[in-house]
Order: structure tokens, then C-alpha cells, then sequence
């Protein structure tokens, strides 16, 4: 389980744009240290890459699937099954890497450290 | 297994990801005869519905020539009433990703009807287009059951008061808060990643003025978990914009609240006009900090940014070069995507374009690319 919040910094809250410049001009980052778990995963990758308007939201249901809920999409992905828990070549790695040439999201992939980050939370059980 | 069922949603994805709206060219200020959005847009900063003045400079000095008028001047319509439509067809080669081969496709991207009924002083303006000319997937068996999305969908539909000899609005209603250079194309990472995708319209109320020098814009927005895709958000969006001779800067802010996340962005924006080149730069860019309602999720740091060139050497011709860059989580190594867009648009006379538009990206260690051809005609 994810840990509970830290005391909230006031330096959390410095106007984001001087750290994202900085870091634009050495185009750095450190190894993958998020949290492999659903929640996360959903909130930070699913919903801004896959739900959006014209793709799997609530009012497009393209292929008749919406990734807005978070519960509902995690009973789509294993139920499909697109995720098979503890398989490192689910069919949701497929289409994310476009090996078959079906690439999601078409025109957006993603970056494959999110492929990987996705196929960790899928290794270690793909738990809601 | 295999995934063959899963293709025909990828191919709707493609072209759905590829329709378009009506939007403004943001390189044609200061490098036409006008500095001021709305002395060619009905909106105020920008986008969608000409004025009759807009529809001038579609003749000269933005294309070839031609009548701009409506139907090419056939139709005149009172000056309470103004219509336009869109109609954009494209084709486009696209290598994404590490997808094997090269999709080629061809389809209608655009089908837009807009108008405004109104006066100087109070008007309301509306657009409706076709949703998606895509192919339509079979439905996925054991998924949620499918209701079919609307065939047609009003991006846009407001009413604007313009107090009498002063720089104030106020509009309400659902369209874009004012953010950045408001580029035209929606697969722009400062579109995008910013909320500023396709139909991610909200339903907003908005004030701000308009002047020859300077214009600033706030907006409060709730953004409509129906139809603009992503939980419901709150949020609030403010930009301001200062014009000295041939250059503008600007900065934007916004920020929005959803049950799974807290998000603030920000940052400058700014356009200069080179006379002697035809050359206009401009450039965005702007940080995001979100910070996620998960208990002990991370919150994390987001960069995207935009720059570049457009040349205009002639009338109706515009040659434009621009770097792209979103940084997804600054913390996390392998999570940005760069691109180098090249296009050129062309304007042979008032109402018709032809543009060819390139994009090659480098996705954490992947690479991938596209060319679009549009054909685009409006009323």
C-alpha cells in the first residue's frame, strides 16, 4: 500500500515554472521510483493519456470502453483480458508498445518508462 | 493472444485524434495589418468565427486574393447575423511508435457550420460539427455497454457582452479560457498535455479587455466530465498580454481541481515580427505542478514548451518550423517527448488552403513521425 501523505512543504507550492526550466536545460531524471500501484497508475498515466474526450471517456466509449472510473477500468483491463496479473506480455504491453502495429494511444504513444512503469504493476499482480 | 479485434479501435483512435476544429492562426498577428485577435475573430482572444474585417484580410494580405464574403461574397448577410462553415479533408502517412509499417490513411477531418446572431453589444455565437467521420469499432466484447457518442457536438456556443466604447467583455458559456499562443493545432503539446485537446472545451465564465496595446483575459471554468473527457474539474484560468511595436509577451496561468488531482500551470508566451525576413518567432512555455488526491502518491513537475519560426515570404504562403518538448515527471528519467514539426501552408485565394504538415518525435527512446495533407475550405 502507498504510504501515508508527508507534511505538506510550503516549498511545494513555489511557482512551478523556474524548477521546470531548469530541468528543460539539463534534461534530467532520475530512476523510476513511483508508486506501482493502481491508483497512481490510473490517476497519472490512464486518465490523461486514454480518457480523453474523443477516445475513452464517458461520452466517446470508443470501442465501447471508458477509462475515466478507475474501478470500472481496471475490471475492463483484466476482464478483456487486456492485463493477465503477473504476465509481462499482457496484451495491454502490445498495444502500448504497437508491436502489432495497433499502437496505443495512436498518435500520442507513450514514453516507454510509463510501458515499463505499467508492466511493473503487472508483474507484481496488477492488484485494483 | 490475439489482439486483431483490437485494431479497428486503434484506427478510430487515429483519425479521431486527427479531426479538427475551427481555430485561429496565431502567426497572423503582427504579421498582418492587425494586432488584436478579435479584429478578425468574433471571440475575443482569438479562434473560430471571422468578423467581417477578418474575412477582409483573408483576401489580402493572408491569401492570394479572392473575395473573403461569405460563399465568396454571394451571400450578404444583415449585420445582426454572421455564418461560416468549415470543411477540411486530409490524408496522412503515419509511422508512431514502435508500430511496424506505415499507416496511410485518408478521411474527412472536418465539418464545422458556426454563427453569431447578435448585436455590438450582446451576441450569441455557436458551432456544430461533426463528431467523428471515423470508421465506427465493434464494440469490445464484455465491456461496459457502449452508448454511441453524438454524431455532431457544439464545441463552441457562448454569448459575449461587449459594453459600447470600452475595452470590457464578459461571455459565458463553452469555449476555451484564453491560454498562451492558442496555436491552431491540437496535437501541439501545449495543447495536448495542457487540457486543451480536442472537445476538452469546459463551460466557462469570462471577463477581461481588449485594447490596442494590451489585453488580459480571466476565466472560471467547469470543465463537463460528459462531453470533455476526464473527471469533472473546477478551475480558473487567467492571461495577459503586452504588445510593443512588432512583439507581444504574454503569461498565462491556470489552475483546476478534480477528485483525482490538484493542478496548477504556468508560464510565458512571446511573439516577435521580423518585417525585413517576413520571419515571425514564437515561443511557449509553461511548468505544471499536480499534485494527486492518492495518499502518499508523489506529486510531480511537468514542462511543455513550444518555439519556432514562421516565414512568409508571399501572400497566402507560410513556411513554419517549431520544437516541441513535454516533460511528463521531471523525476522520472525516460518520461519526455520532443518533436520538430516543418509545414507549409498555402492560401491560394480567400477561402481555400492547402497545408502539409510534418511532426518526428522522440518518446523516451522511441522514435515516430507523421505527414498530414488537409484540404480546407470555409464558407
Amino acid at each position: 500500500m502507498l504510504e501515508s501523505p508527508a507534511v505538506r512543504s510550503p516549498r511545494a507550492f513555489v511557482p512551478p515554472l523556474l524548477p521546470a526550466l531548469a530541468a528543460l536545460a539539463c534534461a534530467c531524471g532520475g530512476p523510476d521510483q513511483r508508486p506501482a500501484e493502481w491508483a497512481y497508475i490510473h490517476a497519472a498515466i490512464v486518465v490523461p493519456s486514454c480518457a480523453s474526450a474523443t477516445c475513452h471517456s464517458n461520452g466517446t466509449r470508443a470501442g465501447g470502453l471508458t477509462f475515466e472510473d478507475r474501478a470500472e477500468t481496471h475490471r475492463s483491463w483484466l476482464g478483456e483480458p487486456y492485463v493477465s496479473p503477473g504476465d509481462p506480455n499482457s496484451a495491454i504491453l502490445y498495444l502500448l508498445e504497437g508491436r502489432e502495429r495497433d499502437l496505443m494511444p495512436p498518435s500520442a504513444p507513450l514514453p516507454p518508462a510509463d510501458i515499463e512503469f505499467i508492466r511493473r504493476w503487472i508483474v507484481e499482480g496488477a492488484a485494483p | 493472444m490475439s489482439i486483431r479485434p483490437l485494431l479497428a479501435p486503434a484506427l478510430t483512435l487515429v483519425l479521431a485524434a486527427w479531426s479538427g476544429a475551427a481555430e485561429a492562426y496565431p502567426h497572423f498577428q503582427l504579421s498582418s495589418d492587425v494586432a488584436i485577435c478579435q479584429s478578425c475573430h468574433v471571440a475575443p482572444a482569438g479562434g473560430g468565427l471571422l468578423t467581417d474585417f477578418g474575412r477582409d484580410q483573408s483576401e489580402d494580405p493572408l491569401s492570394g486574393g479572392g473575395n473573403g464574403g461569405l460563399l465568396h461574397g454571394l451571400v450578404r448577410l444583415p449585420a445582426w447575423a454572421s455564418v461560416s462553415g468549415d470543411v477540411r479533408l486530409a490524408g496522412v502517412a503515419n509511422a508512431a511508435g514502435r508500430a511496424e509499417g506505415l499507416e496511410v490513411l485518408a478521411f474527412p477531418m472536418q465539418a464545422d457550420l458556426s454563427a453569431r446572431l447578435g448585436t455590438d453589444l450582446v451576441s450569441a455565437v455557436g458551432s456544430v460539427g461533426l463528431r467523428s467521420l471515423a470508421r465506427r469499432p465493434p464494440v469490445q466484447s464484455g465491456s461496459v455497454a457502449s452508448a454511441d457518442p453524438a454524431p455532431v457536438v457544439s464545441r463552441e456556443h457562448y454569448v459575449i457582452y461587449r459594453p459600447a466604447k470600452t475595452p470590457f467583455y464578459v461571455r459565458a458559456g463553452r469555449f476555451f479560457a484564453p491560454y498562451g499562443l492558442r496555436v491552431a493545432d491540437h496535437t501541439a503539446y501545449v495543447r495536448r498535455h495542457l487540457g486543451f485537446d480536442l472537445e476538452e472545451e469546459p463551460y466557462g465564465l469570462s471577463g477581461g479587455a481588449v485594447s490596442e496595446e494590451w489585453e488580459a483575459h480571466a476565466t472560471g471554468y467547469v470543465r463537463d466530465p460528459l462531453h470533455a473527457g476526464g473527471p469533472a474539474e473546477l478551475g480558473g484560468a487567467a492571461l495577459g498580454e503586452l504588445r510593443v511595436g512588432p512583439a507581444a509577451i504574454g503569461l498565462s496561468a491556470r489552475a483546476g481541481f478534480t477528485r483525482l488531482d490538484r493542478r496548477f500551470e504556468g508560464g510565458p508566451y512571446a511573439k516577435l515580427w521580423i518585417e525585413a525576413a517576413h520571419l515571425l518567432l514564437m515561443a511557449e512555455a509553461d511548468g505544471v505542478y499536480q499534485r494527486f488526491s492518492i495518499p502518499g502518491a508523489p506529486s510531480r513537475v511537468q514542462l511543455a514548451a513550444y518555439g519556432g519560426p514562421v516565414w512568409m515570404p508571399v501572400r497566402g504562403l507560410s513556411v513554419g518550423a517549431a520544437y516541441q518538448a513535454f516533460l511528463e515527471d521531471l523525476a522520472v528519467a525516460g518520461t519526455g517527448r520532443h518533436a520538430v514539426d516543418l509545414w507549409a501552408s498555402y492560401l491560394p485565394i480567400s477561402h481555400v488552403e492547402v497545408m502539409l504538415s510534418t511532426r518526428a518525435q522522440r518518446i523516451g527512446t522511441d522514435t515516430a513521425w507523421y505527414a498530414l495533407l488537409q484540404l480546407h475550405y470555409f464558407l
